[in-house]
């Protein structure tokens, strides 16, 4: 049942790759696929089939992958499906990389065999257009609205009694905001850049950039909170808000990503608009820094900096914030991986995954990678043995897959902690005030030799 | 004014960033009280150090050509300079490379007065 719908994300990310790698064959700035170009060759014959063939390779390879996705309807365990998915997903992610590098260096012999090299343009500090570089950044007493959005997001919330979820949220949600502060005061630290001779162009072209990209700082750090929050009002209003609100939801994220792409598309378009009006353009050397498609250049000072596809805002690797940036995005990924997929191995594995432990005045529930449940016998209510697990309402944390449940759930509405084998009949059912707990051992005679150890105790 | 600063170039951009502002200012590409960026925005337009151009800056302060203004930042002096006691054995020694390299004065003579009418006479 799940796996389908892996295989569907998947093949979704194969496609979303190849789109937003080919946006690079479009070219912005006179740059495609990393090499700028003169602007009178923009339109060569030879420049348009490097731009189709590039373009093309990246949905082949798309195809490609997405055949080699269909191995995951291979019946197999959750751990080693869960690995193939993580292979899968570093695949392609690798692979198109690869193919974006494999064609900036053949663009880069286009340019040589064709005798394109642009000539290197010292940098133009033109000292008006600097003093006023920023005058079109939005102000930044906008993000008292984000801000404002927030704290009364969280004054619902803890009307709600939400208890320890509101600090969480609200230390996360403004981190996300100060975030968004930050990345505002580095766009009106972006240098100009002049890209013509033309000054007139180069106020308008730094103007468009510096009010697209700080409005868009402003706008998502609003409607980043609103996303987060909203899921969590509909939990404790009656269901008549339900669908309001679940509607909202989802129609503020598909505005927020619908809007995202419609902005900075716009940006691009206008940009490039503004340079059509002028044969000048001034090319200060920056291919050789882009030639594997990130930015590495350990002279300029610069962190952050736009992206030659002027869809997004990039970090300069050669610095020490870079590297710290471009290290937490394997750590992430292979983190990721592990916490997914050793649990679920271990489970599959392990002789004994969950364990429980008698003790003197206690019972001892253990599963793999999950806090211990430490039961103490006089707080045990009830104890009973069931054939069938209830239905289990919302997962809190942990671990839930078609063969096992781990962790903390609410199960029949009240808060539960599982350590379950669905192969494993019958479940042991122990009932204290607060909290329900489930266990089973993959052995069911071992499940029901607990159960009579606690009837014993009770 | 629009100023060219070459990364590459051999000679350290300080001097490049003084040897322009001081010629757009005799040029009247600056004029006197102009405000001029700060250090910072200058070196992140570089992508250079702060420090880097403070140097330039400073040097420019201590010759006499800009000023600082508590409110404005830094300016453009008021015209004309205190003369420096080198600038006579300076151009001693420019006039003596030109002519040993073009031993008729004329020319020598007509290139001097090319680049001197290129400087605004009013404010000079």
């Amino acid at each position: 049942m799940l796996s389908p719908l892996i295989l569907g994300i998947l093949i979704f990310c194969n496609f979303v790759m190849a789109f937003t790698n080919s946006l690079a064959a479009k070219p912005h700035n006179y740059v495609i696929v990393e090499n700028t170009f003169p602007a009178d060759k923009i339109n060569d014959p030879l420049v348009l089939s490097f731009r189709k063939n590039y373009r093309k390779r990246q949905f082949q390879l798309a195809g490609i992958l997405t055949l080699l996705d269909l191995s995951l309807l291979i019946p197999m365990k959750d751990s080693i499906f869960m690995i193939l998915f993580f292979v899968l997903l570093y695949i392609t992610i690798g692979s198109g990389y690869l193919l974006q590098i494999r064609y900036i260096r053949k663009g880069h012999q286009l340019i040589v065999d064709n005798g394109w090299q642009l000539t290197e343009q010292p940098i133009q500090v033109d000292t008006q257009l600097l003093l006023e570089k920023n005058r079109k950044l939005v102000s930044p007493w906008w993000f008292a609205l984000s801000f404002g959005v927030l704290i009364l997001l969280t004054i619902i919330l803890h009307q709600q009694e939400m208890g320890s979820l509101t600090w969480i949220l609200l230390s996360a949600c403004g981190l996300t905001s100060a975030l968004f502060v930050l990345g505002w005061w580095a766009i009106g630290r972006l240098p100009v850049r002049a890209l013509t001779n033309d000054s007139t162009i180069n106020r308008q072209y730094n103007d468009l950039t510096k009010f697209y990209w700080s409005a868009f700082m402003v706008a998502t750090s609003i409607f980043i909170n609103l996303i987060v929050y909203l899921p969590l009002l509909t939990m404790s209003t009656s269901s008549r808000f339900f669908k309001i609100l679940m509607t909202s939801e989802f129609l503020l994220i598909f505005l927020f990503c619908g809007f995202t792409i419609w902005w900075l598309f716009r940006l691009r378009n206008n940009q490039d608009q503004l340079l059509t009006q002028t044969p000048s353009f001034r090319y200060t050397g920056d291919d050789y820094y882009w030639r594997y498609g990130i930015y590495y250049n350990p002279d300029d000072r610069r962190l952050m900096l736009p992206d030659r596809i002027g869809l997004n805002i990039t970090i300069n690797l050669a610095r020490v914030g870079g590297k710290i940036f471009i290290g937490l995005i394997p750590a992430i990924l292979i983190g990721v991986m592990l916490i997914v997929v050793v649990p679920l191995y271990i489970l599959d594995y392990h002789p004994d995954p969950l364990t429980y432990e008698v003790k003197q005045e206690s019972v001892v529930l253990d599963g793999p990678l999950y806090r211990e449940s430490n039961i103490n016998y006089n707080s045990i209510e009830k104890v009973s043995l069931l054939n069938k697990m209830p239905t289990i309402g919302m997962k809190v944390n942990g671990l839930a897959s078609v063969n096992y449940a781990l962790g903390s759930f609410k199960v029949d509405g009240k808060s539960a902690t599982l350590f379950v084998d669905h192969q494993s009949k019958p479940i042991l059912k122990i009932t204290t005030k607060d909290r329900d707990y489930y266990y089973t051992n993959t052995d069911s005679t071992v499940t029901k030799k607990l159960y009579q150890k606690l009837q014993a105790h009770h | 004014m629009i100023l060219e600063i070459d990364p590459h170039s051999e000679e350290p951009i300080y001097l490049q960033l003084r040897k322009q502002i001081i010629i757009g200012i005799a040029r009247g590409e600056l004029s006197p009280n102009e405000q001029l960026p700060t250090v910072r925005q200058f070196a992140d337009e570089l992508g250079v150090n702060t420090m880097t151009v403070s140097k330039g800056y400073q040097q420019l302060r201590e010759e006499g050509y800009l000023i600082t203004d508590r409110r404005k930042g830094t300016l453009v002096a008021p015209l004309p300079v205190t003369p420096k006691k080198t600038s006579e054995e300076n151009l001693t020694l420019l006039l003596a490379e030109l002519y040993l390299s073009e031993p008729d004065e004329q020319v020598v003579q007509e290139k001097v007065q090319r680049i001197l009418t290129s400087f605004r006479k009013e404010d000079v």
